[in-house]
């Protein structure tokens, strides 16, 4: 079955079409990248499955479940298991890395003993154990990028949406975190919708490539 | 040069209207018949009822902060944030006791209590009388001011909501529902934005004195007006008022430490983005009613009295006679001065956000000291200044009061179109420049234009307060120079309570029009 299924999704914002008749199913375990030039509507696409606006028509189903239809988000955003890296990363700035992590776990009411055991790992994972009482300003931008990683998959999310994460950073670094990224998917095994314009990253990371243009899909392969 | 030449005019203007006031009221404080002396401070010191009197001010001051405070947030999140209906007309209509004159509310809310007000149809006799009882005095002090203000945290949280980052908050509700959201992320990061707002009110309320001097409440900016207009001792009046300034100083000190994050009062007035917007669900009713009941009591129902009270065509008439030249002056006053603030404004605006000349940060911080000092401190020091052989043209005409109006509002009109600037790319202007074109030009052709709603808004923002202004006018007033506040607040003393009434509704109603005007532009995408 799908993780996620979108029928005939059509979206208005300010009276603008912005995405058009869209039908996707992305496996699970996939790593799709979402690709398309600026503009088209991949950040909307997001939003869309994570639940912060609702389509003007269609359905969207996370596991089978009916989440949003016409008009109307029905599973609200923290009841769906979705992990979500921003493009500018949305850091909480008045917390710590350790804090950061700590919000996620505690909202889902996690007991404390257990957080702070899985915050260990994850950070362990992300290779940032040694910065965990660092603020989101003293740390560097691949630094901030692995924490926002980290907070996106802390909670085991079965479902992880990346909007151009790694947009930010030199060429060297993207090489590496998209590496990085591509492991932590294999070990966990969520499923993964990643925005791109950049190709070296489509190749390293994507099992599924989808193109967008206009608000529409003009592509859908799959790659080994 | 040129350029230097008019912003350094600008500065001086400012410096000229507002510091060189109270620089020299501090200066008459300081002699004593001629000689240096510092016995008017020592006098305060060691009276024991100048102590009560800074107690009262200080009760007065915190109360009503904290109480505007914990309304004003809760209906800033509410109005600015939920899917509460008509919220346009709910903040508009909890934001018209800050654009009448205050004491205006406290009259009317004597008016619901009396034995010809409002209430009289809806609770009974001993109700009424227990109320009225307790009104003279802290308790009435305190929910007038309290009303007066909450339109401060109210609007400042509207505003410091739109400049969080959207997607801070979309991260957390991935997780969380909003109640932990607003809890853990949103209010920590508006967090020294609002405590600068209960500051703002704290000494705003110091200084206020209308409404404690009409409900016979003794507080330290009463006391010095009545040393100032009975005994006239300039030296003790100053002396009184300086606790209030240093108080004020203070505001500064706390304000200027959070300016390099651009907190407070310099929030654009328009942002692009879409937000998340709390949907209430099922307690959607529920709230609205609340609100709505909120604005109908503190806001409503004093003003609906006032209207009944003077439900007479006659009293109309007779207001008209009495105060119709002062209200045409208020209008008059307050469009000079507004018109006169928008382009000092813009100039102070392009001075602090371009560091233009080397006192930039000077110009910015005295204009927010000259408004966060009480308006009787700033009133007598006009007088010191101006009260001279060679200076009566000032002293004597519409001028003094213009000045007062140039430093107390300053701030205002600056704060608005800074915040506009701040959001024009530099390039825009350096474009012209490569293209040849002056600074003049520049100005005129490139950046007002850019700005033009924020100029606009600053304009309404400072006739509004202009046309409001109790403080200043009163004691500077010279003859023939009343406002219509002035007008009212002299005519109290032995006016019937009909024509008061009139004469509040007409100041209500002159006020009200150019604010939803106001009101149309800051929604106004
Ligand atoms: N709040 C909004 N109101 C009106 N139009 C919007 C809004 N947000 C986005 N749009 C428009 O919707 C279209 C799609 O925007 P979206 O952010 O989804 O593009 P994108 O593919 O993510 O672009 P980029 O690669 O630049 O991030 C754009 O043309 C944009 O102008
Ligand atoms: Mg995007």
């Amino acid at each position: 079955m799908a993780e996620v299924k979108l029928k005939s999704i059509t979206k208005y914002l300010d009276g603008r079409l912005v995405l058009k008749d869209i039908d996707l199913e992305i496996e699970k375990g996939a790593r799709l990248v979402l690709l398309g030039p600026s503009g088209c509507g991949k950040t909307t696409l997001l939003r869309l499955i994570a639940g912060f606006i609702a389509p003007d028509e269609g359905e969207i189903f996370i596991s089978g479940k009916m989440v949003s239809k016409a008009g109307e988000i029905v599973v609200p955003p923290e009841e769906r298991g979705i992990g979500f890296v921003f493009q500018d990363l949305a850091l909480w700035p008045h917390m710590s890395v350790y804090k950061n992590l700590e919000f996620v776990l505690k909202a889902q009411g996690m007991p404390k003993a257990k957080r702070k055991e899985r915050i260990k790992k994850m950070l362990e994972m992300v290779g940032l154990k040694d910065l965990s009482s660092r603020m989101p300003a003293q740390l560097s931008g691949g630094q901030q990028q692995r924490v926002a990683l980290a907070r996106a998959l802390v909670s085991r999310p079965s479902l992880v949406l990346m909007d151009e994460p790694l947009s930010s950073l030199d060429w060297d670094l993207r090489a590496h975190l998209a590496k990085r990224i591509c492991k932590l998917q294999e070990e966990i095994g969520f499923t993964m919708v990643y925005v791109t314009h950049d190709r070296e990253e489509t190749r390293q990371l994507a099992t599924q490539v989808v193109v967008m243009k206009n608000g529409t899909i003009k592509g859908n392969g799959e790659k080994s | 040069m040129i350029k230097r030449l008019i912003l350094w005019a600008a500065a001086l203007v400012l410096f000229i209207s507002g510091v060189l006031p109270v620089l020299s009221m501090f200066y008459s404080s300081l002699l004593l018949d001629g000689h240096f002396s510092f016995s008017n401070y020592l006098h305060i010191f060691s009276s024991e009822r100048e102590w009560i009197l800074l107690k009262n001010s200080l009760t007065l001051a915190f109360l009503v902060s904290l109480i505007s405070l914990f309304l004003g947030v809760p209906l800033g999140l509410l109005l600015g944030k939920a899917d509460i209906p008509f919220k346009r007309q709910l903040s508009l209509i909890l934001c018209i006791p800050i654009l009448i004159p205050p004491y205006i509310m406290a009259v009317s809310v004597d008016n619901c209590l009396g034995q010809e007000g409002i209430l009289r149809l809806f609770l009974p006799g001993w109700v009424l009388r227990s109320l009225s009882d307790h009104y003279f005095g802290l308790g009435g002090s305190v929910f007038v001011l309290s009303t007066v203000y909450l339109p401060i945290p109210m609007l400042l949280t509207i505003c410091l909501l739109k400049n969080v980052n959207p997607s801070l908050e979309e991260a957390a509700r991935l997780c969380a529902k909003w109640p932990l959201v607003l809890k853990e992320i949103t209010l920590p990061i508006i967090r020294p934005g609002l405590t600068l707002s209960a500051l703002l009110v704290f000494v705003l309320c110091l200084g206020e004195f209308s409404v404690p001097s009409y409900l016979r409440y003794q507080v330290f900016s009463v006391e010095s007006f009545t040393q100032f207009s009975a005994v006239y001792d300039f030296g003790s009046a100053t002396a009184q008022s300086m606790p209030l300034a240093v108080i004020a100083l203070l505001l500064l000190v706390a304000e200027s430490r959070y300016s390099r994050k651009n907190l407070f009062l310099s929030t654009p007035l328009v942002s692009g983005t879409k937000r998340l917007e709390i949907a209430l669900g099922k307690s959607r009713p529920y709230l609205f009613i609340l609100v709505s009941c909120l604005a109908f009591l503190i806001v409503i129902v004093p003003l609906l009295s006032l209207f009944y009270s003077s439900l007479d065509l006659s009293i109309y008439e007779e207001a008209i006679k009495v105060a119709g030249d002062a209200l045409l002056r208020s209008f008059f006053y307050a469009f000079l001065g507004a018109s006169l603030l928008a382009v000092l404004g813009f100039l102070s605006a392009y001075t602090i956000k371009n560091r233009q000349i080397w006192c930039w940060r000077l110009v910015d911080m005295t204009s927010l000291f000259l408004f966060a000092i009480p308006g009787t401190v700033l009133g007598i020091g006009l007088i010191a200044t101006w009260n001279n052989p060679w200076t009566q043209f000032v002293y004597s005409s519409l001028l003094i009061i213009v000045l007062g109006y140039l430093a107390r509002y300053h701030v205002l009109s600056s704060r608005i179109i800074l915040s506009q600037l701040h959001l024009i790319s530099p390039s825009m202007e350096e474009a012209a420049q490569l293209a040849g074109a002056g600074w003049l030009s520049r100005m005129v052709f490139i950046l007002a234009p850019l700005s033009k709603r924020a100029i606009m808004a600053a304009w309404l923002c400072v006739f509004l307060f202009c046309l409001r202004d109790t403080d200043i006018s009163l004691i500077v007033y010279p003859p023939g120079c009343e406002t219509l506040p002035v007008r009212i607040f002299t005519l109290m003393a032995n006016g019937s309570p009909g024509l008061i009434s009139g004469l509040c509704m007409l100041m209500v109603v002159s006020v009200l029009v150019p604010a939803s005007i106001l009101w149309h532009l800051r929604w106004r995408r």
